[in-house]
């Protein structure tokens, strides 16, 4: 029970922090992103930088990682001021990041990606020496990760190119890592083995920044909290195994959390349906999503669940099933033909697949129902205009401009943006990919509400593929759970009762 | 709070520079050579300019959908021998349309490929420009046609209208016609997306290779209402294109501020470079500068261009 990082941080008085930040400021044009935050990283520690989208949690690791300089403020390395002009150079100083958007390059191997940018290695050496394999091959072995170091990033899934960044980082010899939302695209499996290599890294003596906004996380992995709102930070306490999540979420979003109350469905009238498909007995079953019903397809990541939401709206081929569309044969070649059948799809990964970075708000908003605010292909813009700033208010969006450029909003923000071209679309089936990921837990919230409320008032269908289960059981009114492809079992109207066997169900093990 | 509802015209940072710029750089022209602002000389510009502004207008549309069309000065003399070649058979007005016609196939062919083959703009524009060069050649047996019709020449070559040059009219309203498509239609917004990311674009509903082919078409027919002009101008039809006429014209949209990566930029952006390189061009002419070092100074232009365009992406993050 006595952690050596519980015991450092109440020693904290007398030790020099790894690195101690002093009255950090930082501002994005109209927008503060950092107000005077103090907070010290100590020596073999996990610190959790929680707070919403936009509170300022990242940014904080961003500017020790020299990826921007501060607007004022200080930054003490091992006692010593330090303000680097790069990432390389934060890296030669042992300060090493893992940002959300991964930083690989997909075309070279594993091992060629952990030495990219290590020390002492020139221009034109790609190539691994045997010693330096040697050095990566221990590393892993000690963090007891399987990895093939000869494997091409492209071919891993996500969790593992997450691993090779953090790997990254390790084998540089880093003292200070950072890691950013670490397990927005993971699944459970993936997330606890993160979670051992990260208390391994702790325990060797590095000081670990671990930005998030789940309180879960915070509670199963922190050494010491810090709470951050709206650039400001709140306070920093140290766990001690006795933190209340309720406490810190009333904190951060200022009111209750938490509903528990599923709803009626009436599952007479099938929007979707999809045949054939195998189940984990052998046999074949269908996976039926009613009118104004939420249906969560849920399971670890690549367990097929992508799969079937990408066939569904034409970015693969459809297998064997048989897909069913109010009764008619389903079976498009592209998102703009499911769209014009009336099914709408919200992808995962915001940066690669959603956001149109050049263009301002509004347009990202309406790019995807320009035909309601035109005839015959010119645009009437006041309609469009006044449409848009209506949704903006209507997912309470924090925006100051709707010409503004979509980069000048949150995360979380972005991710109401793109939730709002996907919902106001007049489809009657919409397939979201991951929804929330990267988002606040306010902003989460709202989501929910938004999604439960345009399924009862418009008998909106809902296809929820998610890798978080806590809110696939909060907001759907039945789960199928997947594993290797396959329907590991359906829930209907399920609870945090049934959280074990579905577990149980994606993870193979049934009963 | 009501300005929520307005879309403001926003001039900042590049937006005022550019035109502060061309002011400035015409006013020292103009101190050095007062011929410069004469009337005879303001007119020759404007007719000077008229081809590279259509060209560029096209070349805007590849590039702010995230491509490029290297083809776009051989597409523009391919039109200018098919249609003066047609002109014995079916007459000026469909000697004309022929051109237009030539240009927008030569430009569907481009996105067709390129839409189809999932290839890159860089090397399909490259070999369909070769194609293009070729079939002109055959066709007009390497030697330029001087079978212009007078009316041509007279109309729209040396033409006014209100005092202005018809070519350089022709030209403005090319430019009108991009930054009404770009501004005000849905194919404009699609445009922009494709261009921003294409990837979003398509999973967001847009029939991406339907835009692509489209904005292809679109700088085909550019180069063939630029093969108008040019004809009627020179008063013949060229083969081969005046070399670089393709590099200026992408030059023309990179200073002029289109983001080269595409998703960014208007019809404004386009007109500013054009003005930039139109009046280098014309005054090194009246200074006597030599061809060569005019080469040597418009590469030297190119070359800043990019490294603003790069400068401009890095102030955006």
């Amino acid at each position: 029970m006595s952690r050596p990082a519980q015991r450092l941080a109440m020693a904290s008085e007398w030790q020099v922090p790894a690195v101690s930040v002093r009255s950090l400021s930082k501002r994005f044009g109209a927008t503060v992103a950092l107000n005077d935050v103090s907070v010290d990283l100590m020596v073999g520690e996990v610190h959790c930088l929680l707070g919403e989208n936009g509170a300022g949690k990242s940014t904080v690791g961003k500017i020790l990682a020299g990826l921007f300089p501060a607007d004022q403020g200080e930054i003490r390395l091992n006692g010593r001021p330090a303000s680097f002009k790069s990432i390389a150079e934060a890296r030669a100083h042992g300060v090493a990041m893992v940002f959300q958007e991964l930083s690989l390059a997909p075309h070279l191997t594993v091992l060629e990606n952990i030495l990219l940018g290590a020390e002492g290695r020139g221009l034109f050496r790609l190539i691994a020496s045997a010693q330096e394999r040697g050095r990566c091959t221990a590393i892993l072995r000690k963090y007891g990760v399987a990895l093939d170091l000869d494997a091409r990033v492209a071919d891993l899934s996500m969790g593992q190119q997450q691993l090779v960044e953090i790997f990254k980082a390790l084998a540089q010899d880093a003292s200070i890592l950072i890691l950013d939302e670490p397990t927005a695209m993971l699944g459970i499996h993936e997330k606890q083995s993160l979670f051992e290599i990260i208390r391994q890294a702790r325990d060797e003596g590095r000081a670990i920044v671990f930005v998030t906004h789940h309180v879960d996380e915070v509670v199963e992995l922190a050494d010491r909290v810090s709470l951050l709102k709206d650039g400001k930070l709140l306070e920093t306490f140290a766990a001690d195994g006795k933190i209340d999540p309720d406490h810190i979420i009333a904190k951060l979003t200022g009111g209750a959390a938490g509903r528990e109350v599923k709803r009626e469905v009436n599952r007479s009238a099938p929007n979707l349906e999809i045949r054939g498909l195998p189940m984990i007995d052998g046999s074949e079953g269908t996976i039926t999503v009613h009118r104004g019903e939420i249906v969560g397809l849920y399971g670890i990541v690549g367990c097929g669940r992508e799969d079937i939401a990408e066939a569904l709206v034409g970015l693969r081929r459809i297998g064997p099933q048989q897909v069913l569309l109010e009764g008619n044969p389903f079976a498009v070649r592209s998102p703009a033909e499911a769209l014009e059948r009336g099914v709408a799809y919200l992808p995962s990964g915001r940066a690669a697949n959603l956001v149109l970075p050049t263009r301002s708000i509004r347009e990202n908003l309406t790019i995807s129902r320009l035909g309601n605010f035109s005839t015959g292909g010119v645009l009437a813009l006041p309609k469009e205009v006044l449409w848009a700033v209506d949704q903006l208010r209507r997912f309470a969006t924090k925006f100051h401009h709707h010409d503004d450029s979509i980069l000048s909003l949150s995360g979380g923000n972005q991710q109401k943006v793109m939730l709002a071209r996907v919902l106001s679309n007049d489809a009657h089936l919409v397939v979201l990919e991951d929804p929330t990921a990267g988002v606040d837990i306010e902003t989460k919230h709202q989501i929910h509400e938004a999604l439960l409320e345009r399924s009862a008032r418009d008998g909106l269908s809902i296809l929820f593929v998610s890798s978080d289960m806590l809110e696939t059981i909060a907001v759907c009114d039945s789960i199928y759970a997947m594993y290797q492809g396959k329907i590991a079992g359906r829930w209907v109207g399920p609870t945090r009762a049934d959280e074990g066997a579905i577990v149980r169900a994606i993870l193979g093990s049934p009963g | 709070m009501k300005d929520k509802y307005k879309t403001k015209a926003r001039l900042v940072g590049t937006e005022i520079a550019m035109p502060v710029f061309i002011a400035v750089f015409a006013g020292i022209v103009a101190l050095v050579e007062p011929r410069f602002l004469s009337v005879a000389n303001l007119r020759n510009l404007a007719v000077q300019i008229a081809p590279l502004t259509i060209i560029a207008v096209g070349q805007a549309f590849t590039v702010i959908a995230g491509g490029l069309d290297l083809s776009i000065a051989a597409v523009m003399a391919l039109s200018g021998v098919a249609g003066i070649l047609a002109v014995p058979h079916v007459g000026l007005a469909g000697g004309l349309a022929c051109m237009i016609l030539v240009g927008g196939l030569a430009g569907l062919l481009n996105g067709l490929i390129i839409s189809r083959l999932r290839a890159s703009p860089l090397i399909v524009t490259l070999g369909i420009a070769s194609i293009a060069e070729a079939i002109a050649l055959i066709l007009s047996n390497g030697v330029p046609l001087y079978a212009v019709p007078g009316e041509l020449t007279s109309t729209i070559g040396f033409g006014r209208i209100l005092g202005i040059n018809t070519s350089f009219l022709v030209a403005l309203a090319m430019l009108a016609l991009g930054a009404f498509l770009l501004r005000f239609t849905v194919f404009g917004r699609y445009v922009y997306a494709v261009g921003s990311n294409q990837s979003a674009a398509f999973k967001s509903g847009i029939n991406v290779p339907l835009v692509t082919m489209l904005v292809y078409a679109f700088a085909g027919v550019m180069g063939g209402v630029a093969a108008i002009v040019m004809t009627a101008w020179v008063s013949a039809a060229a083969p081969v294109a005046q070399p670089g006429l393709t590099l200026q014209s992408i030059a023309a949209v990179v200073l002029g501020g289109v983001l080269l990566t595409g998703g960014a930029g208007g019809m404004r952006h386009v007109l500013y470079g054009v003005l930039v390189l139109g009046t280098m061009t014309n005054a090194m002419n009246m200074l006597g500068i030599s061809s060569y070092y005019q080469i040597l100074a418009i590469g030297i232009v190119i070359i800043a261009a990019v490294s603003l365009d790069v400068f401009r992406k890095q102030s955006r993050t």
